[in-house]
């Protein structure tokens, strides 16, 4: 019973949460003085004298309070607006960016985990050898890279690569144009990867797989030095510890030793940072998507931001922050099946 | 670590920032980047910023200029010295603040009770749900577009990570007893706080803030990169990468050095933050190898 109240409770504060993102973001986008709301719906040519009377049509003139109270009666239905910088309505466009960036968020996240999973635990068991010297300062050097520089060096290499003519890998966008008009493929889940998969198209899976090579590498460098980080912390924490210390006298090789115990807990302490994750994988994920001309949601997050695009803003910030606030109460919630010692 | 009475308490940093290899590396690693940040104003005149010698553009690295030269013929070694000075003033700034900020926050939300914890921590939730980036860029447009400006946004974005660690130490740190009996001797919550509590909980958070400074500048070369912030004649080394995109493949080096520049810049502050944590936890004393 105490169990379900929790989860009720902590459901409670995601709403509650989220509701406040929206605030914050509608009055960052709306009622700073600053920022002219009006400058998303001209364009250079229209005449000064019409700015009224558009501002009236989209009901700029009204208070912030009551702008903001329209808009959440309209998301509520489900009207989430229109996104001007990208001339589509906002719900259209999350259809159509939502997908891309979550296949590359996954097979970032992959590529992070089993990397960053691998140095970690090398780096923690062999701790103060050079090995563990070695994966600490990838880890490190890792998380230190600018995601946008790194890009650009990755196409420069594979530019020149080309150049000498040796195989090499698609620079630019998910898929290449000519393939995609020759032999598309029907969208089920928007991902091409999986999309490819489940109708059978061997050709079109293989090309999407070589243009998200670079860009998702590329994303997963940071959360990669964050979980080698949190791995090492926690298998060296587990190894200090007495009940390992009596395993060991008890004759326990060492195989088994760190597949039963090490392993385990420090893939809980990656659970805990899985929200942290996300939220890193989608800031990064508006650069890579710039450097890489991937048509994702960090991508649209930049042009609408940088247009005044409220509607796009918002539409961006609230499926980003409900994915965040939705990991972390799966985490948590998880948390309490994982970890017998938690009770509520 | 534990400090020894005896010593003064930069003796025992030094003795204990000498103790490992790797702590001495990272250490004078960024003492180095500290001084060129220093140094590099009195040095190199700010002509090299503003001269356009059109003769010069997109010159390769040769003995004259290390770096090569950029479109408009400066030269790009003095262009980056410049900018590590004013990428490091801005993250020192930007640390300050959101520091202070999330300090008091997340050291109040920790050591109150209930309901201002909560009202505070789903206030830094607010914040956190929405990724740090896109929330400084949503920020950066409403704010303005100078380099203050830049600063307000990134404040915006970090505080609630600082307030978060803050809150956890508090945490843990309250409920020890040497806490009770300050509260028996009825000592005010407010000097329990700030005088007994926080320099107990400062290093561990050092360390956090040593990192967190690394992805500050990370942050702001971001930022100026996307086109936020700065006009093209400033020095700033995102400004600068950006403003190479459109001749990087006739003169990559435009591109690599700045970058490589920034790189190292941040990979010494994490370093450091990284060598920091094992110095402060005490925990890590007796592993033993397996």
């Amino acid at each position: 019973m105490q169990l379900y109240r929790y989860i009720l409770r902590r459901i409670g504060i995601a709403i509650l949460v989220l509701f406040g993102v929206t605030l914050l973001t509608f009055y960052l986008s709306r009622g700073v003085p600053g920022v002219n709301p009006i400058t998303a719906y001209v364009t250079p040519t229209t005449p000064i004298s019409l700015y009224p009377q558009i501002a009236r049509e989209n009901g700029l003139d009204l208070p912030v309070y009551l702008q903001y109270f329209f808009y959440m009666k309209d998301l509520l239905v489900g009207n989430w607006g229109y996104s001007r910088s990208i001339g589509l309505p906002v719900t259209i466009a999350i259809e159509n960016f939502f997908p891309a960036t979550l296949e590359l968020t996954i097979v970032a996240m992959i590529i992070a985990v089993v990397i960053g999973f691998a140095l970690g635990l090398v780096s923690a068991l062999n701790n103060g050898k050079w090995s563990d010297f070695l994966s600490r300062g990838i880890s490190i050097e890792s998380v230190s890279l600018p995601p946008f520089w790194i890009g650009i060096v990755f196409s420069l290499l594979f530019f020149f690569i080309g150049q000498y003519g040796l195989p090499t890998l698609p620079l630019d966008g998910r898929i290449s144009q000519t393939l995609l008009l020759q032999n598309p493929v029907q969208p089920i889940t928007g991902m091409f990867l999986i999309d490819s998969l489940l109708r059978g198209n061997i050709p079109f899976f293989v090309n999407a797989l070589l243009h998200i090579i670079l860009p998702a590498l590329t994303l997963s460098l940071f959360p990669m030095g964050l979980i080698a980080r949190t791995v090492r912390a926690s298998v060296l924490d587990v190894l200090s510890q007495d009940h390992i210390v009596f395993a060991l006298s008890k004759g326990l090789s060492r195989r088994t030793l760190i597949t039963r115990h090490v392993i385990k807990n420090s893939l809980i302490a990656v659970l805990t940072i899985l929200g942290l994750i996300f939220a890193v994988l989608l800031s990064g994920s508006v650069l890579v998507e710039t450097v890489f001309a991937w048509p994702g949601m960090g991508q649209w997050a930049a042009t609408s931001i940088t247009s005044n695009d409220t509607a796009g803003i918002m539409g961006f910030t609230i499926v980003s922050a409900s994915i965040f606030v939705f990991i972390n109460l799966v985490v948590d919630i998880a948390y309490i099946f994982i970890d017998p010692r938690i009770r509520y | 670590m534990i400090f020894p009475l005896s010593l003064p308490w930069y003796r025992a940093f030094l003795n204990s920032i000498t103790e490992t290899k790797f702590r001495l590396f990272a250490f004078s690693l960024l003492i180095g980047t500290m001084i060129v940040a220093l140094i590099s104003p009195l040095v190199i005149p700010s002509s090299v910023v503003y001269l356009v010698q059109p003769t010069k553009s997109l010159l390769p690295p040769s003995y004259a200029h290390i770096f090569g030269t950029d479109l408009y013929g400066r030269d790009l070694f003095g262009l980056c010295l410049l900018s590590i000075t004013v990428d490091l003033q801005i993250a020192y700034s930007v640390t300050i603040a959101s520091f202070g900020i999330g300090m008091f926050i997340g050291a109040v939300a920790g050591y109150a009770r209930r309901s201002a914890d909560e009202v505070l921590m789903r206030i830094t939730d607010v914040f956190l749900s929405i990724p740090a980036f896109i929330l400084a860029m949503a920020v950066a447009v409403a704010v303005g577009h100078t380099l203050f400006d830049l600063q307000i946004a990134l404040v915006v974005a970090i505080w609630p990570a600082y307030a978060r660690i803050v809150r956890g130490q508090v945490l843990s740190e309250r409920n020890k007893l040497y806490i009770d009996s300050l509260k028996l001797m009825n000592v005010p919550a407010r000097k329990i706080l700030f005088s007994h509590i926080m320099p107990n909980i400062i290093y561990p958070v050092l360390a956090f803030l040593t990192v967190q400074i690394g992805v500050t500048i990370l942050f702001l070369s971001g930022l100026t990169f996307l086109g936020f912030g700065s006009g093209p004649f400033t020095p700033e080394l995102g400004r600068i990468i950006s403003d190479g995109l459109d001749n990087f493949f006739q003169a990559p080096w435009i591109v690599l050095f700045p970058g490589f520049v920034l790189s190292i810049l941040v990979f010494s502050f994490n370093l450091f933050g990284d060598a920091l944590r094992d110095m402060f936890d005490p925990r890590l004393k007796n592993i033993r190898s397996v």
